[in-house]
């Protein structure tokens, strides 16, 4: 056999399964989905017809609509707080944290250890109109009576989702500033830079693929989450991911469900094709 | 020489796998089970023991916060999934029409004749002449609220209204209680067929309900957890949270305002193609008898459909339950019927929810 032939069959052995793995579990079950998105349900039928109706449902429906605004608005402000919070948080403990840092490390990823359900229980009963942060806030005297302002509204959902996510957003920021050649910060203070200007021209583009691809983690997870809203979240604040859920494991709308279901997805493909162009899925 | 083994591999390993599998089905002969879906308080562990160690089985509760979630769910796994379904009147006409139902035979539930004579063959479980489902419980949606705030028993659905107590109200997410705003309203002939027009005169009012609600409940155990965390003070609900809010020594309400209510009547339901269908007779059959009726309402304070229970009720409960004139009282309720344009109901539901 001559090499560049059996090159070649290397790159089909190693390609085909995996393909094959993806078409089957994947790829179909998607497309199957995404078929429902283009029929009709009405009553108990689905009806198998081509229609765009789903889609001019769910940019017409004001519920529709205004959730998935306030879906792309929330994930927006989720991953900008996680992105403030988690700079300093990286930068510390890729530079400054020494001998701290694996112990540190540990602490930021123990949380993933717990379920899900659990974290997000906890800021309930922080939160709550009994809950903790009430009770320290009454005994203080800093409030007559306990406050229904911390509970089941969008402060509520916004913080639980920057706390459940933000180790998603730290991790790949640390790998950032680790990889970060210190002597080039050090070309630019020797050549007379300023530290901002430093940061501004050096740091941050070098660290861009990693905020980058933290910032795509936070967005994507937010896009998607539905138990956050419906356990923390008040009478208005639902994302998109409860109405995909609302859809399909309430109103037996699969058709409906479906089409919010694929507008997630060109969204965040659509976000994911662009950002795959700066280096940034190399660093998730 | 080298195919011989790889053979015998096959043969044996098919072997071992076709031994596994019997293995498992024998193992579930022994141990059968009765897979059901249905509300909060109708599969306790109180009354379904008994059942278990007499038909040798586990009685595996599925619970749903919402007629529209049974239905989801029974539709995406059929017989498969569930044995049966404790179905409300929202839910009857669905399954049938959906055809996911069994039709009955009635001669294999021999309780069935002490059923209060209203809930025998009643419309909304008998189609095409044939029965469909056993009446298991039934009762009105009530009014909840924590007497420690709202000190006088409300007079009127209106007070869900009231400036007072915005933010501190919680209804079920479930588009059915769109029917209770037309009833507040009034002057509906069918508060379960509202036309497109309809909806859209009911609109306004509905949301300006949105203000006043604190949270969406989806089950009633989170109803009770509302309450007793205080977050709320007035709620739409259902009895298990009465029952709940009392054992616990919370300072409970409830009542049904002037303009009368909606409500439930439910049936037990056989999925088609359920395996399980002996069990499921002997299961509706066994829920009729006294013991296991009074059971149910102590834990779920629904109300009893078999007259069998009456003697073992005490004299509060018998008033609570109207049973003194029960059949005239049964004429009251607005019971939930199947809602034929419900897609237009929770298109507006999720307005409503998400706007």
């Amino acid at each position: 056999m001559s090499s560049a032939a059996s090159k070649r069959l290397g790159f089909w052995i190693s390609f085909l399964p995996p393909f094959g793995w993806m078409t089957v579990f994947y790829l179909v079950p998607l497309g199957a989905l995404l078929m429902y998105a283009f029929m009709r349900h009405e009553y108990v039928h689905v009806i198998r017809e081509f229609t765009w109706e789903n889609f001019r449902q769910a940019f017409t429906n004001i519920g529709y609509r205004n959730t998935l605004i306030r879906t792309l608005w929330i994930a927006n402000l989720v991953t900008l707080i996680d992105t403030l919070l988690a700079l300093p948080v990286a930068y510390f403990l890729a530079f400054r944290a020494g001998r701290w840092k694996q112990p540190l490390m540990i602490l930021v990823l123990l949380p993933l250890w717990s379920s899900y359900l659990v974290r997000v229980f906890a800021w309930r009963i922080i939160l709550g109109y009994n809950g903790i942060l009430n009770g320290v806030l009454v005994h203080t005297g800093l409030l007559h009576e306990p406050s229904t302002l911390f509970l089941y509204n969008k402060f509520s959902v916004v913080l639980t989702l920057c706390y459940i996510w933000l180790p998603f957003m730290i991790l790949p920021l640390t790998t950032a500033f680790e990889r970060l050649p210190v002597k080039l910060l050090e070309a630019s203070a020797d050549l007379g830079a300023t530290p901002f200007r430093t940061l501004r021209r050096v740091t941050i583009p070098l660290i861009m693929p990693g905020l980058l691809a933290g910032g795509l983690s936070v967005f994507s997870l937010t896009m998607g989450d539905y138990i956050t809203p419906s356990l923390i979240g008040g009478a208005g604040d639902i994302l998109i991911g409860n109405l995909v859920a609302s859809e399909f494991g309430v109103a037996a709308n699969w058709p409906l469900g479906s089409a919010f279901a694929g507008v997630v997805l060109v969204l965040l493909f659509a976000l994911m094709a662009g950002l795959s162009r700066k280096g940034v899925l190399e660093n998730l | 020489m080298r195919t011989k083994p790889t053979r015998s591999w096959i043969v044996q390993g098919c072997v071992v796998a076709l031994t596994m599998f019997g293995v498992t089905t024998a193992a579930r002969g022994a141990d059968r089970e009765l897979r059901i879906i249905g509300w909060e308080g109708y599969m306790d562990a109180s009354f379904a023991k008994p059942f278990e160690e007499k038909h040798h089985c586990k009685v595996l509760a599925t619970y749903a916060g919402s007629s529209d979630e049974m239905y989801a769910k029974i539709k995406a796994g059929g017989g498969k999934t569930y044995d049966m379904v404790t179905a409300s009147g929202d839910l009857t006409r669905r399954l049938y029409d959906a055809g996911l139902l069994e039709p009955l035979d009635l001669s294999k539930v021999p309780n069935y004749k002490h059923l209060f004579p209203f809930l025998q063959k009643p419309p909304y479980n008998t189609f095409g002449g044939k029965p469909y489902g056993v009446s298991i419980a039934w009762g009105p949606d009530l009014l909840i609220y924590d007497k420690s705030v709202v000190t006088e028993e409300p007079k009127s659905w209106g007070i869900l209204y009231d400036e007072k107590y915005k933010n501190k109200v919680s209804v079920n997410d479930y588009a059915i209680i769109i029917a209770d705003l037309a009833l507040w309203e009034g002057g509906h002939k069918n508060i379960y067929e509202l036309s497109k027009n309809d909806l859209a005169e009911i609109k306004p009012k509905l949301m300006k309900l949105r203000p006043q609600i604190r949270k969406f409940w989806t089950s009633q155990g989170e109803l009770t957890q509302l309450f007793q965390n205080k977050e709320i003070v007035l709620g739409w609900g259902w009895p298990v949270t009465v029952v709940q809010l009392k054992k616990a020594g919370f300072p409970v309400g409830y009542t049904i305002p002037k303009e009368g209510t909606s409500g439930w009547s439910d049936s037990w339901m056989i999925i088609k193609g359920s395996p399980n269908v002996d069990l499921a007779y002997a299961w509706m059959n066994y829920m009729l008898e006294g013991e296991a009726q009074k059971k149910m309402a102590d834990v779920s304070g629904y109300w009893v459909a078999s007259e069998l229970a009456i003697p073992l009720l005490d004299a509060d409960t018998k008033k609570d339950m109207h049973l003194n004139d029960v059949a005239n009282y049964f004429k009251t309720i607005k019971f939930w019927e199947t809602v034929q344009n419900y897609d237009d109901w929770t298109a507006l539901w999720n307005e409503f929810r998400g706007q």
